[in-house]
């Protein structure tokens, strides 16, 4: 039987010319261009859409918008499956496939309806109080049993095959919401000159002009705000957003925004599903129009009893009727517009009852008036069949159109904090206190619930808003049109009954269990909210909250302003996860940096580890070599033997100049740099201002005014902010300027013994690099391969003679091949970051396990470098009592006895015989690895005293882990203690 | 004096996204190769005789924050407090020096040639591939030809600067280059 009202009577907003068909359930059914998936149902008939939260009863479709608690479907198939869809805003498509939730067996018989008949037992905290021991059955036996029983959709479980994106907005004035007053608003501001957007979650603008019959300007207002729109489309400034929810308004104008790009197709076409966009607006208005609310009564939830505002948008909009023989509950004068509507649209009305006294309109012909009067119950197990009336009478009915009044939309003016104020004319919260910066609101949303009024202040707050910003408002006036009646009542429940009234209907809290939360004592309507789960959920309580306030206000004697409401918070309807991850998913989680060797060392099988964002070669494995450790070890040995090559470009360089570079370098640093020869390279040691060391590195002078810092890889930006922080608020007066030369220069390390052999194939021959002519620790400009410029220092990182040499990144891949190519006759070896790792612990070089934000130079042992001849940061806060201690814990080096015992970072340092408790604790071990050089495992550590306790044997425990064994102390230099071989 | 000529370089350079270009219905991406950029920050007490140098030098005023002046193959751009960065067609040799020459010991140079990766995007969609990842407001009312500003894409510095209309260049560090690179052609793509 169809449902949609014939053309001749109504056309509605519908493209009756293009079919499309869909799916519910399996059951095969056709719907038009313009309707939603709700829409289409309703004029197909179909009143059962899903099975309610905890009981499984029977529920249809309880709203026409972004509010409906009831009508949640899952639509698509498979991995595009999307659960918890609110049938009421899911534009129809063909080909679209829904099906209903939360039920066992078919929709019309599911088999956990049983719930609702423990439903005495089933009240607010039922689970807190019952489940209460053993503790141990809770997450593993009661939670998931309930969690099974109770709730929404589920998701497919599969990853999301859809993509979706990101964007950035910006304008004068955001208009929020395009029903009367959005319309009117945005009309108003663009022709004021204001750069406009205007965003409406529907995917047609116009709110309640297109679902209500009243006239603006003299024309129906569908078409006045077909007019409006095609006008704003026409204008430059403004940028027109439908299927866009403004879901969040966050600081300084700035709002969330969630765009449906292709939800309303039947493929995304490789395009972003969703795009969640910022909004950076200078002022905002904000048009979210009202919420019908509905009235508590025995058995008020069955499918066919609907908001009367929404029967008539299906009416008026879509042409199709909610019920044939439609009975209207009201306590204001919207009800009666319902009764005028739908006899328009084709239905017949059954009853008209009002809770107030006297008749505020006429009636259509043939409705019975029932003044003063109320529902006390209903009856119909899968579609409403019938109403009984508090006198005893009984009505006949298939729809039940209900309105118990309007609240305003207020959520986004509380985003910031912001609590409503109570309105008695309208018996609602309206927006009060103070409102997020730069917005206004207008229309409905303000509590101005008529149609003039909410044209007419839509214009006054854009003009408002284009005069805060410096433009003229246009001389235009609001559209025309007259105000409707609006008179209203406050009633919120019929009381005295023994059955059971919803007031949430997603969450399936009565009003027995409202009454139960205040006498379980239950005061604050926070605590109302998590004791009963109200406004939780898909629709936050949208078409429930005010209801279960009222009902705790009268419980405990109180008025509802003086109840109060629950803070709202964003988002005002349900964001997908999905879309707040944007493209950030799977490798474009983070971008990557490649060294300018990448090319070359993925030629060469490099394996790669993640620094940071950056992508460095670990190790590079040989054929034949099954584990890493044969090619780490087989990269460490060949540098000491011979020479290897490693990419070090990841480690920050910063340019420093100015007259006071070197003066501004001894504030920083511990150690003196005014001192440095032009030509030479300085080890440098940071504190923080609290003492603790920052991070180290090298320090080249390249001319009187000219410095080339280096930094580790992992403090590369912060060190370059710090040093920031430093020139422009600790010494202004300085002449010193910084810029990041990091990816300006591609830089590699050639160490082992050979490696001056190798850079004087490559470095021109006007440069002298003998050991006389460039010692360690120099470092110049020189010239490689015949002219390219290039940077040479001889610094050391692994013990050996070693350089680094630099030379613009455009050259860096062709650079390492030379390298390669030129030290084939001494059997170059390409190294990553492992052998690296094991030549600076062979040597006791300290890196970030050491620097870990703990530990000061004298626990590191370089108490020497810190000047005290200069401050510098962090110099006086070094000094305090706890940090100089002789007790304090010294960087040495620990081999294990037992040659063959491994060790591991982490573990903790006890004496002999001690117990392996915190009491006990005298140090840690920082770094370990296998040196293939001693042929043992060897480690760095902190040790109470270190320095002192050469040769003494301690024990590593690591009880986490489960490792013990006996470490010897030893000097943390395990080669070369005399510094010999990187001077040669 | 003639500057001695810096010998051809046997070591072949490598731009960071290997000449990459691409269409997109009328709006084309293309890394941009062949250009020096050096940054000059002013010596503290000589921000009137740099001025003075630079208009000697290029005819063109200092450019105030948010914005860059150009003359012929040249653009100045401002990018911080006593910060500029000069874009310019590569010289023979080290970039430096005929700056150096310009600026006559008013600013402290540094080459900054081989630190970005630079891309040109022109045509009628930039702008609306660029609200996908851009957060400035690139409005001809607040971004207008010849402005500059640096700014975050997808989690990456970029320096963004307007050269004409519909046509902006994009430098963005070398080592992320193909990251950015993916940024602007997802936004392109996205944005069909």
């Amino acid at each position: 039987m169809s449902f949609r009202s014939p053309a001749s009577i109504k056309t509605g907003l519908i493209d009756r010319d293009t079919s499309l068909a869909f799916s519910f359930n399996g059951r095969q059914m056709t719907g038009h261009a313009g309707d939603t998936l709700a829409s289409a149902l309703i004029a197909n008939g179909v009143k059962l859409v899903g099975r309610s939260f905890k009981y499984h009863r029977p529920r249809g479709i309880f709203t026409a918008g972004s509010e409906e608690p009831n009508a949640l479907v899952t639509l698509r198939a498979g991995a595009h499956s999307e659960p918890n869809t609110r049938a009421t805003v899911a534009e129809l498509f063909d080909g679209l496939v829904a099906r209903s939730q939360n039920h066992r067996g078919p929709l019309h018989f599911d088999l956990l309806a049983v719930n609702d008949l423990l439903s005495p037992f089933l009240t607010a905290g039922f689970y807190y109080k019952t489940f209460m021991w053993p503790k141990s059955f809770w997450e593993k036996l009661y939670e998931p049993v309930i969690r099974s029983a109770a709730g929404l959709g589920r998701l497919s479980g599969a990853e999301d095959p859809d993509s979706y994106d990101k964007g950035f907005l910006h304008c004068d004035i955001l208009v929020i919401g395009a029903g009367p007053a959005g319309l009117s608003a945005a009309l108003q501001a663009a022709r004021s000159g204001a750069r406009v957007i205007l965003a409406d979650e529907d995917f047609l603008p116009g709110g309640r002009l297109n679902a209500e019959t009243y006239e603006v300007s003299g024309m129906p207002g569908y078409r006045w705000a077909a007019e409006t729109i095609a006008e704003l489309r026409s204008m430059e400034t403004v940028r027109l957003m439908t299927r866009t929810t403004v879901y969040g308004a966050y600081d300084h104008g700035v709002y969330g925004a969630l765009e449906k790009k292709t939800d309303h197709l039947a493929s995304a076409d490789g395009k972003p599903r969703q795009v969640l966009w910022r909004i950076y607006s200078k002022q905002a208005i904000l048009c979210a129009g009202a919420t019908e609310r509905p009235i508590a009564f025995a058995n008020n939830d069955r499918p066919g009893i609907m908001l009367a505002g929404s029967t008539r948008t299906y009416a008026n909009r879509f042409a199709a009727l909610a019920g044939k023989r439609v009975t209207i509950f009201t306590n204001n004068d919207d009800g009666w517009r319902t009764a005028t509507d739908m006899v328009d649209a084709g239905a017949q009305i059954a009853a008209i009852i009002d809770n107030r006294e006297i008749a505020p309109l006429v009636a259509p012909a043939g409705a019975a008036i029932v003044m003063g009067g109320a529902i006390s119950d209903t009856g119909g197990r899968l579609a409403l069949k019938s109403v009984t009336l508090s006198n005893g009478q009984t009505i006949e009915t298939d729809c039940l159109a209900v309105s118990g009044g309007w609240n305003p939309n207020v959520h986004l003016t509380c985003h910031q904090r912001g609590r409503p104020q109570w309105n008695a004319a309208i018996n609602a919260f309206v927006p009060g206190g103070e409102l997020p910066v730069g917005m206004r609101v207008a229309g409905s949303a303000s509590g101005a619930l008529t149609l003039a009024a909410c044209l007419a202040q839509g214009h006054k707050a854009a003009s408002e808003a284009a005069k805060a910003l410096g433009f003229t408002p246009s001389r235009s006036r609001p559209a025309p049109a007259s105000d409707e009646a609006s008179a209203n009542s406050a009633f919120w429940h019929v009381g005295n009954s023994k059955k059971r009234a919803w007031v949430d209907l997603q969450n399936d809290v009565t009003t027995k269990d409202i009454k139960l939360s205040h006498r379980e004592g239950f005061r604050s309507v926070e605590h109302l909210k998590r004791y009963t789960t109200m406004g939780m959920a898909t629709d936050q309580g949208k078409t429930a909250n005010i209801l279960g306030l009222a009902i705790m206000a009268e419980a405990s004697g109180k008025s509802i302003p003086e109840t109060g409401t629950t803070i709202f918070r964003p988002p005002y309807t349900p964001v997908a996860i999905g879309a707040l991850a944007g493209r950030s998913r799977g490798s474009e989680f983070r971008p990557t940096r490649l060294t300018t060797s990448h090319q070359w060392a993925k030629e060469h099988g490099a394996i790669f580890v993640e620094a940071g964002m950056w992508l460095r070669a670990q190790w590079y494995p040989k054929v034949g070599e099954t584990h890493w450790r044969e090619s780490v070890d087989r990269e460490a040995l060949a540098v000491r033997r011979s020479v290897g090559i490693c990419d070090v470009t990841t480690l920050g360089k910063i340019d420093v100049q100015g007259k006071d570079a070197a003066r501004f370098l001894d504030a920083l640093y511990t150690n003196t740099f005014s001192t440095l020869p032009v030509g030479k390279v300085r080890y440098g040691l940071m504190l923080r201002e609290d003492g603790m060391v920052y991070d180290d590195g090298t320090t080249a002078r390249f001319g009187e005014n000219h410095f080339v810092m280096t930094t580790t890889t992992a403090n590369a930006v912060l060190v370059f902010r710090r040093m920031e922080f430093a020139r422009q608020c600790l010494f202004p007066e300085m002449d010193v300027h910084l810029i990041s030369a990091t990816e300006q220069w591609a830089q590699f390390a050639v160490a082992g013994p050979n490696s001056r052999k190798l850079l004087e194939r490559v470095v021109g021959r006007e440069h002298d690099i003998s050991n006389e002519g460039f010692p360690f620790m120099a470092c110049g400009e020189v010239t490689v391969c015949g002219g390219t410029r290039a940077r040479l220092f001889r610094i050391s990182f692994s013990g050996e003679l070693a350089y680094e040499i630099a030379v613009p990144a455009r050259y860096g891949d062709a650079l390492v091949r030379r390298l390669m190519e030129a030290g084939r006759e001494f059997d170059v070896t390409p190294y990553g970051t492992e052998a690296l790792n094991v030549l600076r612990i062979e040597k006791g070089h300290a890196t970030a396990n050491e620097l870990n934000g703990q530990t000061t130079a004298l626990n590191l042992g370089l108490e020497k470098m810190v000047s005290k001849k200069k401050d510098c940061i962090g110099r006086v806060m070094a000094g305090r009592e706890a940090l100089i201690d002789d007790d304090a814990v010294r960087l040495v080096g620990f081999r294990p006895v037992n040659p063959q015992d491994s060790l591991v970072s982490g573990a903790h340092f006890i004496a002999r015989g001690d117990a392996a408790v915190t009491e006990n604790d005298q140090g840690w071990m920082t770094s370990v690895c296998y040196s293939p050089h001693l042929e043992t495992m060897i480690g760095l550590g902190f040790i109470r005293r270190g320095n002192e306790r050469i040769g003494e044997t301690v024990i590593a425990a690591d009880p986490l882990r489960g490792s013990t064994c006996e470490v010897e102390i030893v000097s943390p230099h395990f080669i070369d203690q005399q510094g010999e071989r990187l001077r040669g | 004096m003639a500057e001695q000529l810096t010998p051809v370089s046997p070591l072949a350079a490598v731009s960071p996204l290997g000449g990459h270009t691409s269409g997109h219905d009328g709006t084309t991406l293309a890394e941009v190769t062949g250009l020096a950029l050096v940054s000059l920050a002013v010596s503290a007490g000589s921000e009137k005789a740099f001025a003075a140098a630079i208009r000697k030098a290029w005819k063109i005023e200092v450019p105030p924050p948010g914005m860059s002046a150009t003359a012929g193959d040249i653009r100045l751009i401002w990018t911080a407090p006593g910060q500029y960065h000069l874009l310019m067609v590569e010289p023979q040799g080290d970039p430096l020096s005929p700056v150096m020459k310009a600026v006559s010991g008013t600013a402290w140079l540094t080459d900054q040639s081989d630190s970005h990766a630079m891309l040109r995007l022109q045509g009628p969609r930039a702008r609306d591939a660029l609200e996908r990842i851009c957060p400035l407001d690139l409005h001809p009312g607040s971004f207008a030809v010849d402005a500059a500003a640096r700014t975050v894409m997808e989690h990456l510095g970029v320096l963004l600067i307007r050269e004409e209309a519909d046509r902006y260049l994009l430098l963005s560090a070398r080592s992320s280059a193909h990251s950015f690179l993916q940024a602007v052609e997802t936004s392109l793509d996205n944005t069909a």
